[in-house]
């Protein structure tokens, strides 16, 4: 507990709030003193980034907390050795060591035995392949993987093509880099046309694979109505040739029958770390002018790659619809782009993942059962700094983009995708805890700790979108992908500035309208 | 429709002919003209009659087929295809894939006619099919009618106003600001009755043309100073505040060359500002916005810059600018000067509100900036100005009453190009910023103002189509015999029935808009009491603080100003810290809104944007199926409509149990 701390605003002639600070196992709180209500703030540990301790003022020693939600917390704090205290504190508790650390060991959240299993029975990935028809006469579930022997990063039950046996999976898998083998991903139904996804080939520049060629054919030859498919390599043309000098690469288009092949640029991690960076220092910029604004957003590039992400959605979901074609997608590992594109397609093209209960479907489906390293990519634990970047926060991007241009089409609200986001670097949930499923059953996260799914549904109410018009009105959605259709998203990466979001209120506004009207349904049912 | 009539309407409509309003002549036609839908190259389009009437160039469909699908917001005077003649922005031919820029007299006949609109659609016209003959009337015709200066006598506005069967209700709740009474009720709506007065003095237009007939001045000014210098540098009222401080403007004199002429005026002002700077008015503030905003060839230059954006001619340019999006955006410097004007608008309001100050906006004729400023203030402060009625009135005060010169600025004459200046475009624009930034504040919607936009160009309302009250008054005069039916009367674009069906017009209003619940009675009250007591004691308030400086030493800088030499570039904030604007609006910013109060706009870079719906709308690229913003406003509407006819049979359902 440190007396005596002042909260400087963004805007550094405004009058500073004076209050206290405290550092529990969990959180840090600052209580404002100064104002005729209590004002808290409550910073999850996980949440911080980074802690600066910046050069001497007048009013005492500055402390700047930079939030993995894009929170930024600037302390001023009056003694020199509270100020080390706090900022030694921060930096141990902000990055744990140990999973076991983490929130989600520690949270209690005071239900049942009964009632966390049923949690983590909520999503059942079995049920959305059944939904997609799976297992059918082209496509079934298997269990080899049950041990983790082809992929110790895919989850144990995965959805190959029939006619790929056993031979053929174990020696595809030994061509593609960590065992990540093509998988389905999902299947559209009407056509029969596929969209599958898997790591980069070990073809270096000459390598072959019969299994591996066998594998891919039988993808073809599960969705009959088309002479060909698509591979997609997500990575820009550059990136993939120079793997090949590492022994990996990309499908030489020669050696598979009726391939067509083709690049998605989508830069790497570290391209997207540092865009990110450039980003954030353009929201930090004290009342930038219009020019400063536009130059500084346009040379982060981060709306580009947000374009980009959301080009190749729609190129699968093209493909899927209009095209009738299969289509296997693959970055490097396959667990970054792959798992932002697939999802995103999937999204596109079917109105059941933009449901409550959907959108968990896609997230356990796409992101944690096929193994994106929310651990390293998050930074749960410290660790490489290199292996931070804001993949899944792309993703989420991508569905809030989609949400703006197509209102009525999302059964949530942006709230909702707020909330997830926090949660992804929260660890309060055991949801998103280590690398893989492996991972998570090593650290028994299933006995452990909680899901968050139940957590979200109880709170619907605020996170529905009031402007829903039913799982019947959209079936895919086309979204335009011109530059100027990409918004800057304040409600992300200002959220914690005050008031940047007046239209937050229509969100209210609406929601009340919804309630009101359920109101007086029920009172007219009541009368009559 | 019985039978027989829809027996006797179908012949007629299988012929196509144009839709002539009453007063419309047709000037000329052509035949096989070919109208690109969608310039890629693919050259996909439909055969048609393009004519030319005295009021609108119309391309008409060979194949009416598409009269199926009638889109849910049409407006009714200009269809899709239509283009009035005052909403041609520039029109070009192709002549063997060169594009010429087509003024006046043509010797050539191009064999493609591109033709841009100001509320900026783009039309390809192949006339390779057409006859020569044709080719040469339609082609000249078209520019003749569309590019070439023109009498004001011979807008359509006038032929339109005289055979037009005159049965508008004229019930509309717009204030129009041309009686007497109307300065009166707003003088007293605003409580200013106390410190200003309506003048009479230009009944006949003997002070000015430029100003209207009536108009509002502080009470001490005598009526022989208004005469004086032709109305010029007479502070007239705008609007006031609930603490009493009022927004007031001012014409500036001209440069003047002659010294005792400026000794002479500088004296006048002198003695003018020693009459309103006494108690009981408050302290004055003076901001010359010729010199603190940019000027109007500076708008006009980055608006141009900027429309260019969004009059594309082909698929393969539109992709090319959009790499470069931002950057593009960034140099045409329109949405910088959309900030600044936002900008000085807080300033305004922080010194009525904060500061109890009196705002004197000058400007050399008070009749272009000063209208924008004054506007937004307006909406800014007073949440009448942000129903629709009160919207409209506060256009006709400032803007129609007040005298902006639409038909210059416009350029609807083709008279100068110099004078053409988006001015009162940047006024829409800006209040778009505080629409989509509050949505529930505002009883209208951006639609509201995109329509209005448009109505700039449409010569059958009045409104938009005058420089003055005088010239409206002296044009209309020996008019009223040429009328077979009543009395010669213009209709007002704020009759939005003219231009819409019910249906549409649900489109212009806000389904969210939060209504001002009614205060009850003892509130007020106590109100209006304390109100009072502020102007019984008005010395509190005006005291003088050291701080902001006399009155004096402003005047003198300000005749410095006003007569010519230019010096300091503001006059205003010299003496004020400079973050007290940034004070009073961070303040504001930090407390929750309150949508019947003050509103002010969030001017931080990523807070201004495009006003997507006017800019975009034509671009078939930027087109949503199903999605965006219409889809919103329907929805939203389904969802209003739905709670109130719930509440509506809840309230039937009571009153019958009770």
């Amino acid at each position: 507990q440190v007396e005596n701390v002042k909260l400087l605003d963004r805007y550094a002639n405004r009058k500073s709030a004076n209050g206290t600070l405290y550092l529990t196992a969990t959180h840090l709180i600052y209580v404002d003193a100064s104002a005729e209500v209590r004002k808290e703030i409550w910073i999850l540990h996980h949440h911080i980034a980074a802690v600066e301790k910046l050069p001497l003022t007048t009013a005492g020693y500055p402390l700047l907390i930079h939030c993995k939600n894009f929170h930024v917390a600037h302390f001023v704090i009056g003694q020199e050795r509270d100020c080390h205290d706090v900022y030694t504190s921060l930096l141990k508790l902000s990055q744990p060591v140990k999973a076991e650390e983490l929130y989600a060991f520690s949270y209690n959240p005071k239900t049942s035995k009964e009632n966390r299993e049923i949690g983590w029975k909520l999503i059942d990935l079995k049920v959305d392949y059944q939904r997609m028809g799976i297992p059918n006469d082209y496509w079934e579930i298997t269990d080899v993987n049950k041990d983790y022997e082809v992929c110790n990063t895919y989850p144990p039950e995965i959805v190959v093509p029939r006619a790929a046996n056993k031979a053929v999976v174990i020696g595809s898998s030994r061509f593609r880099s960590r065992g990540r083998i093509p998988v389905l991903s999902y299947l559209y139904k009407e056509n029969n046309a596929a969209i599958c996804r898997c790591s980069q080939p070990l073809s270096g520049f000459s390598a072959r694979c019969l299994e591996d060629e066998q594998m891919l054919q039988a993808i073809r030859e599960a969705n009959p109505g088309s002479p060909f498919m698509y591979v997609v390599d997500t990575r820009p043309k550059l990136n993939a040739m120079a793997n090949r000098a590492a022994g990996k690469g990309y499908e030489n288009e020669d050696n598979y029958d009726n391939i067509c092949f083709k690049f998605i640029g989508i830069e790497n991690i570290h391209v997207m770390r540092n865009s990110l960076q450039k980003l954030l220092e353009v929201c930090e910029m004290k009342s930038p002018s219009m020019s400063d604004f536009l130059t500084g957003l346009e040379n982060s590039g981060w709306l580009r790659h947000i374009k980009a992400v959301m080009d190749a959605g729609v190129f699968l979901a093209k493909a899927v619809k209009d095209e009738k074609a299969s289509v296997l997608v693959h970055c490097s590992d396959g667990w970054d782009r792959t798992a932002q594109v697939c999802s995103l397609a999937s999204l596109l093209l079917d109105p059941f993942y933009r449901t409550f209960k959907g959108f968990m479907v896609l997230i356990e489906k796409e992101w944690i059962a096929m193994g994106h390293k929310f651990s390293h990519r998050c930074g749960h634990l410290n660790g490489d700094p290199k292996e931070v970047s804001p993949v899944f926060t792309q993703f989420i991007e991508c569905v809030w983009q989609l949400m703006q241009q197509f209102p009525c089409s999302f059964e949530f609200n942006d709230r909702f995708l707020l909330e997830i986001h926090d949660h992804v670097y929260s660890c309060q949930f055991g949801n998103f805890l280590g690398t893989c499923h492996k991972e998570r059953e090593d650290l028994k996260i299933f006995e452990k700790t909680h899901s968050l799914w139940p957590f979200l549904l109880q709170k619907r109410q605020d996170l529905r979108n009031p402007l829903y018009r039913g799982f019947t009105a959209y079936q895919d959605l086309q979204p335009n992908t011109l530059p100027f259709s990409f918004q800057f998203w304040c409600g992300m990466y200002n959220r914690f500035d005050k008031g940047m979001h007046p239209k937050q209120c229509v969100l209210d506004r609406l929601l009340s309208c919804m309630s009101q009207k359920v109101k007086l349904e029920d009172n007219a049912s009541e009368l009559e | 429709l019985s039978l027989q009539e829809i027996h006797i309407k179908e012949p007629i409509e299988k012929e196509v002919n144009p839709r002539l309003l009453p007063g419309e002549l047709l000037l000329c036609e052509a035949s096989t003209v070919y109208k690109y839908i969608q310039e890629d190259g693919s050259n996909r389009g439909t055969y048609g009659k393009l004519v030319c009437t005295n009021f609108k160039i119309a391309f008409l469909d060979d194949d009416s087929a598409s009269d199926d699908n009638e889109p849910q917001f049409k407006n009714k005077i200009v269809g899709e295809n239509d283009i009035t003649l005052q909403c041609v922005d520039q029109i070009y031919g192709v002549y063997d894939e060169k594009k010429k820029l087509l003024t006046g007299q043509l010797r050539k006949y191009p064999e493609k006619l591109i033709i841009y609109c100001k509320d900026l659609r783009v039309f390809h016209f192949c006339l390779r099919y057409t006859k020569e003959e044709e080719v040469k009337r339609i082609v000249s015709g078209i520019v003749h009618h569309s590019q070439t200066p023109k009498l004001l006598k011979r807008l359509f506005l006038f032929s339109y106003a005289s055979a037009a069967p005159n049965n508008t209700d004229g019930r509309n709740q717009t204030v129009m600001f041309d009686t007497l009474e109307d300065w009166h009720n707003e003088l007293e709506r605003t409580k200013g009755n106390v410190k200003y007065k309506v003048v009479t003095t230009n009944e006949g237009y003997r002070v000015s043309e430029k100003l209207p007939l009536y108009f509002v001045v502080p009470i001490c000014l005598s009526e022989e100073s208004i005469l004086k210098y032709e109305g010029r540098v007479i502070p007239i009222w705008c609007w006031s505040c609930h603490n009493g401080a009022a927004l007031l403007k001012m014409s500036a004199f001209p440069k003047e060359q002659d010294d005792s002429t400026a000794q002479m005026q500088k004296a006048f002002l002198d003695g003018i500002y020693k009459t309103i700077s006494k108690p009981p008015y408050e302290l004055l503030k003076m901001d010359d916005l010729s010199s603190s905003l940019p000027s109007l060839q500076d708008i006009q230059t980055a608006y141009t810059r900027f429309k260019q954006l969004f009059l594309i001619d082909n698929s393969t340019d539109f992709w090319a600018t959009d790499v470069k999006w931002f950057s593009l955006l960034e140099s045409t410097n329109w949405l910088e000067i959309i900030r600044r004007v936002l900008k000085k608008a807080i300033e305004v309001a922080e010194c009525l509100e904060r500061q109890h100050t009196n705002v004197l906006l000058i400007e050399e004729s008070a009749t272009d900036l000063c209208c924008v400023i004054s506007s937004l203030v307006q909406v800014m402060m007073d949440s009448h100005s942000r129903t629709k009625s009160g919207f409209q009135s506060l256009i006709q005060k400032e803007w129609v009453a007040g005298g902006h010169g639409f038909l210059d600025r416009c350029n609807h004459l083709h008279k100068s190009d110099k004078e053409e200046a988006p001015v009162f475009l940047l006024l829409l624009n800006c209040v778009w910023q505080l629409v989509q930034q509050y949505p529930p504040a505002f009883e209208f919607t951006e639609t509201y103002l995109t329509v209005l936009s448009d109505s700039l160009y449409v010569p059958i309302f009045s409104t938009f189509f005058f420089n003055s009250q005088h010239q409206k008054d002296t044009n209309t005069s020996g008019e009223s015999l040429k009328t077979q039916s009543g009395p010669f009367r213009f209709l007002t674009v704020w009759d939005w029935s003219v231009q819409f069906d019910p249906k549409a017009q649900a489109f212009l209003n806000n389904p969210l808009y939060a209504e001002k619940p009614k205060p009850d009675k003892s509130q007020r009250k106590t109100a209006r009491f304390k109100h009072q007591r502020q102007l019984s004691l008005p010395l509190t308030q005006t005291k003088p603080s050291t701080k902001r400086g006399f009155f004096r030493e402003e005047t003198d800088h300000l005749i410095k100003n006003i007569l010519g030499k230019r010096i300091g570039k503001f006059i205003n904030s010299s003496d004020e810290p400079p973050n007290s604007f940034r004070e009073f609006y961070d303040s504001w910013h930090s407390k929750p809104v309150d949508y019947h109060g003050l509103l002010l706009p969030r001017i931080d870079g990523p807070e201004i944007k495009v006003w997507a719906q006017r800019y975009l709308r034509w671009i078939p690229e930027a087109q949503l199926h199903g999605g965006g913003t219409i889809a919103t406003a329907a929805k939203i509407l389904d969802l209003m409509e739905e709670v109130q006819s719930l509440q509506v049979k809840m309230d039937e359902e009571h009153s019958q149990a009770v």
